[in-house]
């Protein structure tokens, strides 16, 4: 390995030493482990004051408070000695905001306006989603930077339609097949118990989707990771969707297991209330208490979602995809463990219900130490050897707003 | 901050396109920045200088031109330098930098969110309506009778001697109150299946629909009066696009809270924004029945005619045994999650329009 072509020309034999330490490193790579320095509170007075500004502008301010949480979030997190930046231009995401904006208020209107017309637009929606998460993705990494290098997003437009093809084929399968049914827009919708096909369409099609789920959360994911670079290095996620299988299936196991415990507990508490309803002695505080039984056993499942099967699958897929994000030049290891995960997703639930949200940036920073500080990544080369050879202009925003406002955004 | 000013600071050199720093000795002489390079210098105008800004925590990373960049190595002296340069900060960064002005922000964001809750998102509602077509409002209005009509609406099972005698009361009784501009809507009868929740009721839907049930009509055969009253109420949310007005208020009100909580829970953004729905869901039915007291002083029928509604309504309902509206025992909390106002208020209301 020590042979191999230094790309720093002005490599000189001062640097004898270096290269010593570079050799003995590259045995096992050079380590950089990952870190995240933010504070809670020091994030709660940046938050506290970009929302009032934002709130004050009617929300045109929204881009710039991006940028500045953005900017700590990034200059907090350290990847061997040194800090990611962003580099986003507000006024740009700006324009790209106003545009999502604008996308987001036709589309509720339409389906407030008819359901055809709602319908309309999500199929259109539904035909730009992968242009604007490609554009999205391609938005992040040219606007960040480690050691004066910005990252790229080489992903191209084909492939961001082929990963969400799990998504489309049932989709156009289903409305193909309803087409072909019967025309169902006048009188009764679906619900024509005497037409079988139409029965087994209802049943097939999300069971359809469930279980292709899986492979179309691996393909998103292979989609991202298969396509990072920064200077020469370009990650790869160096895993079939079985392995994405075997975590979706284990998640259901913890998921039943949490239904089994929020069943036995919320039974005792809704049994009394379901006895007074069947009882015949339903009327006002009766139904009031088994109102009051079935609202609880709701918030139990909720919370065992939120706090034990989320907080499972975080950690599993951090682990699964990180660790298996690699190329012949980096690699990444994550050992993101569940217990510490799900004492914090409880402590971050109680605080921020407690204070009526003021806790949350404090939950946000406590859960970045966390998740970020499970990853390391270990490189062949010394990262003084990464060398830019191409400088990218930074796409359109409004893919960037629109991963932010449709709830999709890179985990590291 | 040292009292004595560092004249220079150490950071690391990065060229935008090699990774390799290099170290180098920042001064500002002037109105430029001088790097210090182990076997080169270099000066930059100040004002093409892209500097951080100042956290306690995190890197200070300052940008120059063609990608090339500065990372500090002490982020306590660069900031120290920095200062002593005679860089002057942002107001934001100041505030976001000391409790002080935190505090001061947050007092600001509790009163501002208060405000707008209040008066801020009726005031914008009332101007938004002015941008929204009226067209709007009836195909949405269209939208939801399609969908009832034939499950939750059936044909009237009135006599058409009796619909077309409410029909031409309500009509004069438009006229009387509104002479110049009376707004337009259209009265509609049905019955309601077996066992609907809907029962006795009247509503207007957006677009000037409205619709009164065949139950109602029955409850009340002896008092024209009072039916008079309701359509007035439904015809003040007709007026007044109560519909249209709620729609828009709830978006608002909807944004705000995502922008505040979105982040952390959708489902917690929505509870504020569902508390809120409601709370204005009752102010607009207060102003309804403004309208109703109106119309019935323009027909010379005095406002309290109004009480006999919600005694028979509250009468029927524990009558029937229809446990679900649970009207009798309302709590401060029950009446937060409810779009009306508590009987006892609205009954109040009209006794007082009628001693007026």
């Amino acid at each position: 390995m020590a042979t191999e072509p230094t790309l720093d020309s002005s490599d000189s034999a001062a640097d004898a030493a270096a290269r010593a330490s570079r050799e003995a490193a590259s045995v096992r790579g050079h380590e950089l482990p990952v870190s995240f320095t933010g504070s809670g509170s020091e994030y709660f007075r940046i938050w506290i004051v970009n929302l009032l500004l934002t709130l004050v502008t009617l929300g045109l301010y929204h881009p710039w408070a991006k940028v500045r949480k953005l900017r700590y979030f990034y200059g907090n997190t350290v990847v061997g000695e040194h800090a990611l930046d962003f580099h986003g231009d507000p006024l740009r995401m700006l324009r790209g905001f106003l545009l999502v904006g604008l996308l987001v208020v036709l589309y509720s209107v339409a389906g407030n306006v008819s359901p055809m017309a709602g319908f309309v637009a999500f199929v259109i929606v539904a035909a730009v989603w992968p242009a604007l998460f490609r554009a999205s993705q391609q938005f992040r990494m040219a606007n960040t930077s480690w050691r004066g290098l910005r990252f790229r997003f080489t992903g191209d437009m084909a492939g961001a339609y082929r990963a969400m093809l799990p998504l489309f084929v049932p989709s156009l399968l289903a409305l193909a097949a309803l087409l072909f049914v019967g025309e169902p827009a006048q009188g009764e919708p679906l619900e024509a118990p005497d037409n079988p096909a139409l029965v087994g369409l209802a049943a097939t099609v999300p069971l359809a989707m469930l279980l292709l789920l899986p492979l179309l959360w691996w393909m998103l994911k292979k989609y991202q990771h298969d396509h990072y670079a920064i200077g020469q290095v370009q990650t790869q996620l160096r895993t079939g969707a079985g392995s994405f299988y075997l975590v979706f299936l284990k998640t259901l196991g913890v998921g039943l297991l949490s239904a089994l415990v929020v069943g036995a507990v919320g039974g005792l508490l809704a049994g009394a209330g379901i006895v007074a309803l069947f009882s015949g002695r339903a009327r006002g505080t009766d139904w009031f208490g088994a109102a009051v039984a079935f609202v609880a056993v709701l918030m139990l499942a909720y919370a065992a979602m939120v706090l034990v099967v989320q907080p499972y699958v975080t950690s599993r897929l951090q682990n699964l995809i990180w660790s298996r994000t690699k190329s012949t030049e980096v690699r990444f290891e994550s050992s993101l463990r569940f217990w510490p995960l799900f004492g914090l997703s409880v402590k971050n639930w109680l605080l921020v219900l407690l204070t009526l949200g003021l806790y949350w940036p404090f939950a946000a920073v406590a859960m970045a130490r966390l998740r970020l500080g499970a990853v390391t990544a270990f490189t062949r080369n010394a990262p003084d050897e990464l060398v830019s050879r191409v400088r990218d202009r930074a796409d359109d925003a409004s893919g960037d707003a629109a991963g932010d406002l449709f709830g999709i955004d890179i985990g590291l | 901050v040292n009292t004595a000013a560092p004249a220079s600071t150490e950071a690391e050199f990065f060229d935008g396109v090699s990774a390799r720093a290099r170290r180098v000795t920042l001064r500002i002489v002037g109105d430029q920045l001088r790097i210090d390079g182990e076997a080169w210098h270099e000066q930059v105008a100040l004002d093409e200088v892209q500097w951080p800004e100042r956290t306690r925590h995190g890197a200070r990373i300052t940008r120059l031109s063609g990608g090339r960049s500065l990372q500090a190595l002490d982020a306590a002296a660069w900031d120290a330098w920095w200062l002593a340069g005679g860089m002057a900060e942002s107001a934001v960064v100041k505030a976001q930098q000391s409790w002080r002005g935190t505090a001061v922000a947050v007092v600001l964001l509790l009163v501002l969110l208060g405000a707008s809750y209040q008066w801020g998102v009726p005031w914008l509602s009332r101007g938004a309506l002015l941008l929204v077509p009226e067209s709007a409002d009836r195909a949405i209005g269209e939208a939801a009778l399609d969908s009832a009509v034939g499950s939750l609406l059936q044909p009237s099972k009135l006599p058409a001697a009796r619909q077309e005698q409410l029909r031409a009361a309500f009509a004069s009784a438009v006229q009387r109150t509104h002479p110049n501009d009376p707004p337009a809507y259209e009265l509609r009868f049905h019955a309601t299946p077996r066992g609907s929740l809907l029962g006795p009721n009247a509503f207007a839907l957006p677009g000037g629909t409205i619709v009164v049930t065949d139950a109602l009509v029955e409850l009340f055969k002896d008092r024209d009066d009072v039916l008079l009253g309701v359509l007035g109420h439904e015809l003040g949310h007709v007026r007044l696009r109560h519909g249209m007005r709620l729609l828009v208020q709830v978006t608002l009100v909807g944004s705000v809270t995502t922008l505040v909580l979105g982040d952390f829970s959708t489902l917690l953004a929505a509870a504020p924004a569902l508390l809120g729905q409601m709370a204005y869901s009752r102010d607009l039915e207060r102003e309804a029945d403004q309208e109703a007291i109106a119309l019935l002083r323009a027909s010379g029928i005095s406002p309290a005619v109004m009480v006999a509604l919600f005694e028979r309504l509250g009468g029927a309902k524990t009558g029937a045994g229809q446990a679900a509206g649970d009207k009798e025992e309302r709590s401060g909390l029950g009446i937060a999650f409810s779009s009306h106002p508590a009987d006892e208020e609205r009954m109040q209301v009209f006794r007082e329009a009628a001693a007026r």
